[in-house]
C-alpha cells in the first residue's frame, strides 16, 4: 500500500450541498457511507454510498459515491449530525429532524423519527431559520436567528431545555464541550458560553473573537473545540482568521492566526489525531493544519512535572510557527461548504460548484 | 427539437378568445401575452366591444428550462468548470484546446450515460422516461457533431481528414465492429450461415476497415477456394493513403489507379462472379456508382457511408476541400433514396452537413436552435473563438463579428442561469468573461438574488466579497435591515445596519433603541451594545446609543463619578438627539441629588445651560406643534415617559442643579488648611 499518494475523486452532484458527514461503521474500517444535506430551492439529505467506479481504466479502481436514498426536508440544511450508524439529526428551515438510516437491504431508506418544527420564531411569529446544531451524548442543542437556544432529548425525543434570549443577533455556529456546557458563535463575532444545568438563562462567559481591523465586522462562522484538550475552543471567522480561547483563562485570547483570505466555513479536528486540523474557507480552499508538540525542557530537574507538554494552540505569537499548514484543496473558486473526517484518513468535502470530493491518504 | 416545426403553446384566457392575442417579448426567454383587438389608424377611438366584459389577464410564456433537471445540472456545473479553466488558462496551446474539447465531450458522454440510467431506473410510462428520451437524443447530436468539429476543427495537428471520419463514423455506427468482435472472438467456423454475416463484412469495407474484414473473410467455410484467395490477395495488396506514410501522394495515386484498375478489369473478366457478395464488395472498393447506389438505399441517414466512399475515391481530401465532395455525394445519396434529399434531413444530419461543408454560419444557426438552452452553441462558440477556427463568412474581417457573437452569447446564457434558481452563482462565472456589460448585469442580477434569511444574504456577500463588489454588500445589508425590522428583530437589525455601514439605516435602527427607551426606561439587547466596539463610530447616533449605554452601565454598578462625567460629556457633544434630551436631562437628577456631591460647580452649569438651551426651546416647540396640529404628527414626541410632565421636569431639575451648585460651591472654595 502507497500511503502517501493523495487520491482526490470528485463527482458532480447536482445541487448544492452545504454540509456532509460520514456515517462511521462499526468496524475500523474506512466508513463507505455519507450524508450530504443540500441548500437549494428544494432540499433533502442524502445517503451516498462508496462505489468501484465501473468505468475506470485502473487496476486499483477508485470509489465514487452514489446517492441511495434520501429524505426531503424543509429549508436549506444547515446542520448534520450523526448520533452512530443508524442516526443522525438534521436542521434544516425552522427546525430538527432525528433520522433514522433503515439499513434492511431491500429497502435501505431513511427514515424521519421525530420533527420538531419551528423551533425558531421572531417575535412576529414568522419563522427564523434553525442555523446549526450540536450533539452530546443524548442532547441535541440548536440555535437559530431569533438567538434562541433549544435543547432537545434523543431518547424522549421532546424538549429538554430552552434559553429564550441566548442571543440578540443571529448565532452562526454550536457546540458542546461537555454534557452541560455549550459554546455558540454569532454574527458580531461574540461566543458565549453557557451552563445548561444551573439553569441559568444567560451566558456565563462571552469571549469576543479577534479581527485585523477593529471597524470591520467579523463574525464568528464556526467552532471546534480540541478532541482531547477540551478547554482549547477554536473559533473561524468572516474574515478568514482563527481565534484560540483556552477556557481556563477566559479573559483573553490565547491566539490569534490569520489564515485563509475569505471567511472560514468549517473548522474540523481529525477524531483520532488531535494534532491534525482541516480549515475550508469560501474562495474555495481547504488547508490542513499539523501541530508539533512543544516539550518545553524544564530549567530545574527538580520541578514536579518533569515534562510538561504546550499544546501549541496556545501559544498566542508563536503559534503559527508551531503548526505547519499545507494545501490540500485550492483553486475551486466557490465556496467549500463543509468537511469531515474519518477516523483513518479519508476526507469528504462539499463545494458550491457543486462538487463532492473525496480525499484519501490525506495524512 | 427540429429547427422548422412550430411550437404551439396554447393560451386559455376568454378575452383573448374573442378579440385575439397580441405578446412583446420581455427578454429573449421571455414573452408576454395579453388580450388585443388590432387597431388601425382607421379605427374609432372608442371602447372595444370587449371592454368590461370579461377580465384581462397578462401571460408570461417562457421557454422550458430544461438545465436545472437533476441530470442535466451536473453537466452546467462541470461544464462551467471547464469553461472558467479555459478563459483563465496562461499557456493556450492547441494541445490545450484539444484537451479541453474532450473533457466538454467527456462531460457530455457522462451526462448520456446519466440520463441512461435514470431512464432505466423510472418507471417505463412516465413523463420522466419521455424527458430523459428526449434529453438523450439532444445530447447524442450535441456530442456527434462536437466530435466532428473537434478533429476537423479544433485539433490543429491533426493532418488526415478522412481517417479521422471514418474514426468518428465507426464510432457513430458501431454495429458492424460490434458484430465482428463477436464472430472473431467465438471463432465460428460456420460464420457464413449467420444472416449477418455479409452485412457486417461489408459494414467493415464501407468504415475502411479492411484488415478486420479480411479477418471475417478467413472464417468462411469456402475461405480456401480460389475467389477468396484471390480477394484476400487483393485486399492485401491495396495501397493505403497515409499522410505521414512514405509515399507522396502523386506516387500513391499512380499506384492506386494502377490497383484498381487491374481489380476492375479482374471483375470485369468475371473472377469474382462466383460469389456475388465478393463482387459487391471489390466494386464498392473501385468505387463503382451503382454498387454504392444500393449500399446508400439502406444506410439510416446521409453520412453514414460518406466518410467510406471518400476512403476509397478520395483518400487524401483536405477539409476545405470536402464541400464539393458532400454535394455531389448529396445528390447521389437522395436519388438512391429516392427523396428529394435536403429536404427531408433531421437536424442532426443538418448539423453534419454545415459543418462538412465549413459552413459555419449555417451550423451555428442551427445548433441555436436545439432545446438545450443554448449550452451548446455558447460552449462550442467560445471554444472555437479562443482557437480562432471560427468563420462566419469567406469575405474579410470576421473577427469583431466573431467576438461579438461569442460575448453576446455568453452574455445571454449567464445572465440566464443568474436567473434560475440557484444556478446564479455558475452563471456569475459565464458574466464574468462576456463583455463589460456583463460585468454591469452582473452587479445587477446579483442584487435581484432572493434572499430568505440569514444564510443566503451571507452566501450572496461572500461570492460578492470574493468578486470584489462592495456595493453589493452594502446592498444586501440594508435589504436585510430591512427585514430585521420588520421581524421586530431589532438586534439583527442593528448588526446589519453596522455592516452597510450606512449612516441613515443605523441612525434609523438606534432610534429603535432610543424610542424603546424613552417608552420603557429599558435597553434592549445589551448583550449587542456591549459588543459593537470601535464599530460604533459609523454613525453619530449609533456612537450616541453605545456611550449612553455605557453611562448606563456605570450608574448601575455604582460608578457614579465616572457615570457623571460621561453624561456631562454627553451632553456637550452635540450628537443627542433632539427627542432625547428629556430623558438625559432627567438622568441627570438622582446624580445631582445624590448624598455625596458628586458633580462640580462647572459641570453644573453646563447642566443649566443645556436645560435652558436645549429643554425648554424643546418643550415650547412641542407644546406649539401640539396646538397646530392635534393628532397626526406626535409619533416619536408622544413615546417620552416624562413627556407627560415638562413642566414637572424642568422644574425638578432647576431645584436639583441650584442644590448641588450650592453645595459644590461651597465644597469648591472651602480652604482647608
Amino acid at each position: 500500500m502507497n500511503e502517501t499518494i493523495v487520491k482526490i475523486n470528485s463527482s458532480f452532484v447536482s445541487e448544492r450541498i452545504n454540509k456532509v458527514r460520514f456515517v462511521e461503521t462499526e468496524s475500523s474500517q474506512e466508513p463507505d457511507m455519507f450524508l450530504s444535506g443540500s441548500s437549494d430551492n428544494k432540499n433533502n439529505v442524502k445517503l451516498w454510498k462508496l462505489i468501484r467506479n465501473e468505468f475506470s481504466d485502473e487496476m486499483e479502481s477508485e470509489l465514487v459515491p452514489k446517492a441511495f436514498t434520501k429524505i426531503s426536508v424543509d429549508g436549506e440544511v444547515t446542520g448534520l449530525e450523526v448520533v452512530d450508524h443508524n442516526n443522525f439529526v438534521v436542521s434544516s428551515g425552522s427546525g430538527i429532524s432525528f433520522v433514522w438510516i433503515n439499513r434492511d437491504i431491500e429497502r435501505n431508506n431513511l427514515r424521519e423519527n421525530k420533527r420538531f418544527k419551528n423551533l425558531h420564531k421572531f417575535k412576529t411569529g414568522d419563522s427564523a431559520l434553525c442555523t446549526g446544531v450540536a450533539l452530546y451524548d443524548d442532547s441535541v442543542c440548536s440555535i437559530g436567528e431569533d438567538g434562541k437556544i433549544a435543547v432537545l432529548s434523543l431518547t424522549s425525543q421532546k424538549l429538554s431545555a430552552e434559553i429564550e434570549k441566548a442571543d440578540s443577533v443571529t448565532q452562526t455556529a454550536v457546540k458542546f464541550i461537555s454534557y452541560k456546557e455549550l459554546i455558540t458563535g454569532n454574527r458580531l463575532g461574540i461566543m458565549k458560553s453557557f451552563d445548561l444545568r444551573s439553569g441559568l438563562k444567560e451566558a456565563t462567559a462571552t469571549f469576543a473573537i479577534s479581527c485585523e481591523d477593529e471597524k470591520k465586522s467579523n463574525g464568528v462562522t464556526c467552532i471546534a473545540y480540541h478532541p482531547t484538550q477540551q478547554h482549547i475552543i477554536l473559533g473561524g471567522s468572516e474574515e478568514g482568521s482563527i481565534t484560540v480561547y483556552d477556557l481556563r483563562q477566559p479573559s483573553y485570547p490565547a491566539s490569534y492566526l490569520s489564515a485563509h483570505d475569505h471567511a472560514i466555513t468549517e473548522l474540523m479536528f481529525h477524531p483520532t489525531q488531535p494534532d491534525k486540523l482541516f480549515s475550508t474557507s469560501t474562495n474555495g480552499e481547504m488547508w490542513k493544519w499539523t501541530q508539533n508538540m512543544i516539550q518545553t525542557i524544564p530549567q530545574d530537574f527538580e520541578a514536579k512535572t518533569p515534562l510538561e507538554t504546550v499544546n501549541s494552540w496556545l501559544n498566542g505569537e508563536r503559534a503559527k510557527k508551531n503548526v505547519q499548514i499545507s494545501t490540500v484543496l485550492s483553486g475551486l473558486r466557490k465556496s467549500i461548504t463543509s468537511v469531515d473526517c474519518s477516523k483513518q484518513s479519508r476526507l469528504v468535502c462539499s463545494c458550491n460548484n457543486e462538487a463532492i470530493y473525496l480525499i484519501d491518504n490525506v495524512y | 427539437m427540429s429547427g422548422n416545426e412550430e411550437n404551439v403553446c396554447v393560451v386559455a384566457d376568454k378575452l383573448s378568445e374573442m378579440c385575439g392575442l397580441t405578446g412583446k417579448f420581455i427578454t429573449n426567454e421571455l414573452i408576454s401575452v395579453h388580450g388585443f383587438q388590432p387597431v388601425l389608424s382607421t379605427s374609432r377611438d372608442v371602447p372595444t366591444k370587449f371592454a368590461n366584459t370579461s377580465e384581462v389577464n397578462v401571460f408570461h410564456i417562457s421557454q422550458a428550462f430544461a438545465l436545472d433537471d437533476s441530470v442535466l445540472r451536473g453537466l452546467v456545473s462541470e461544464s462551467s468548470s471547464i469553461f472558467y479553466n479555459l478563459q483563465t488558462a496562461k499557456d493556450k496551446t492547441s494541445e490545450f484546446y484539444l484537451h479541453t474539447s474532450r473533457s466538454y465531450r467527456s462531460a457530455i458522454r457522462a451526462t448520456l450515460n446519466k440520463l441512461r440510467e435514470a431512464i432505466d431506473d423510472e418507471d417505463s410510462n412516465s413523463d420522466d422516461v419521455k424527458k430523459y428520451e428526449n434529453f438523450v437524443t439532444i445530447f447524442y447530436s450535441i456530442e456527434c457533431s462536437w466530435h466532428l468539429c473537434e478533429f476537423l476543427l479544433i485539433d490543429s495537428s491533426s493532418i488526415s481528414t478522412v481517417p479521422n471520419l471514418l474514426e468518428w463514423t465507426k464510432f457513430h455506427f458501431p454495429s458492424p465492429s460490434q458484430n465482428a468482435a463477436e464472430m472473431l472472438i467465438n471463432l465460428d467456423r460456420d460464420v457464413d450461415v449467420r444472416s449477418n454475416y455479409w452485412v457486417t463484412v461489408k459494414g467493415l469495407i464501407l468504415q475502411g476497415q479492411i484488415d478486420i474484414a479480411r479477418a471475417l473473410l478467413k472464417l468462411h467455410s469456402s475461405s480456401e477456394t480460389m475467389t477468396f484467395q484471390l480477394a484476400e490477395k487483393d485486399l492485401q495488396s491495396m495501397p493505403i493513403f497515409s499522410s505521414h506514410g512514405g509515399l507522396s501522394l502523386q506516387k500513391f495515386r499512380s499506384q492506386w489507379s494502377y490497383w484498381s484498375t487491374t481489380l476492375i478489369s479482374k471483375i470485369d473478366s468475371g473472377l469474382y462472379s462466383t460469389e456475388p457478395d465478393l463482387e459487391d464488395i471489390m466494386k464498392l472498393i473501385t468505387g463503382d456508382k451503382a454498387t454504392w447506389m444500393e449500399v446508400c438505399k439502406d444506410s439510416n441517414c446521409w453520412y453514414e457511408h460518406f466518410a467510406g466512399f471518400l476512403f476509397f475515391t478520395q483518400p487524401s481530401a483536405k477539409y476545405f476541400e470536402l464541400g464539393a465532395s458532400v454535394n455531389s455525394w448529396l445528390s447521389q445519396w437522395a436519388s438512391s433514396k429516392g427523396s428529394s434529399g435536403f429536404t427531408n434531413l433531421n437536424h442532426l444530419e443538418r448539423m453534419v452537413l454545415a459543418v462538412l461543408k465549413n459552413d459555419m454560419a449555417e451550423f451555428i444557426h442551427s445548433i441555436q436552435d436545439i432545446a438545450d438552452n443554448k449550452w451548446f452553441v455558447v460552449h462550442l462558440t467560445d471554444l472555437l473563438v479562443h482557437c480562432d477556427q471560427l468563420r462566419m463568412s469567406n469575405e474579410g474581417d470576421n473577427t469583431s463579428l466573431v467576438i461579438a457573437l461569442r460575448e453576446n452569447l455568453i452574455y445571454d446564457y449567464g445572465a440566464m442561469l443568474m436567473s434560475r434558481g440557484s444556478l446564479w452563482e455558475i452563471g456569475m462565472d459565464y458574466l464574468e468573461f462576456s463583455s463589460s456589460e456583463g460585468l454591469g448585469a452582473r452587479e445587477i442580477l446579483l442584487q435581484r438574488i432572493p434572499i430568505k434569511n440569514d444564510l443566503q444574504a451571507t452566501n450572496v456577500i461572500a461570492v460578492a466579497r470574493r468578486h470584489g463588489l462592495a456595493a453589493i454588500e452594502q446592498d444586501i445589508c440594508r435589504v436585510m435591515v430591512k427585514r430585521s425590522m420588520s421581524l421586530h428583530n431589532y438586534g439583527n437589525a442593528l448588526e446589519w445596519a453596522i455592516r452597510s455601514r450606512d449612516n441613515i439605516y443605523v441612525t434609523k435602527v438606534a432610534n429603535v433603541f432610543l424610542f424603546h427607551y424613552c417608552k420603557t426606561g429599558k435597553m434592549l439587547h445589551k448583550d449587542l451594545l456591549a459588543h459593537v466596539g470601535a464599530k460604533m463610530f459609523i454613525s453619530p447616533r449609533l456612537l450616541f446609543l453605545v456611550k449612553y449605554f455605557d453611562f448606563h452601565r456605570y450608574f448601575s454598578s455604582r460608578a457614579l463619578a465616572q457615570a457623571a462625567e460621561l453624561l456631562v460629556n454627553l451632553l456637550d457633544s452635540k450628537i443627542i438627539p433632539e427627542f432625547f434630551w428629556p430623558s438625559l436631562l432627567a438622568d441627570a437628577i438622582p446624580l445631582l441629588e445624590h448624598n455625596e456631591p458628586i458633580i462640580p460647580s462647572k459641570e453644573t452649569y453646563i447642566i443649566m445651560h443645556h436645560l435652558e438651551s436645549n429643554l425648554i426651546p424643546f418643550i415650547e416647540k412641542k407644546n406649539r406643534q401640539r396646538e397646530n396640529i392635534n393628532t397626526d404628527h406626535g409619533d416619536d414626541i408622544e413615546l417620552n415617559l416624562i413627556d407627560g410632565y415638562p413642566d414637572d421636569l424642568v422644574q425638578l431639575l432647576r431645584l436639583a442643579c441650584a442644590r448641588n451648585l450650592s453645595r459644590a460651591m461651597i465644597i469648591e472654595n472651602t480652604l482647608i488648611h
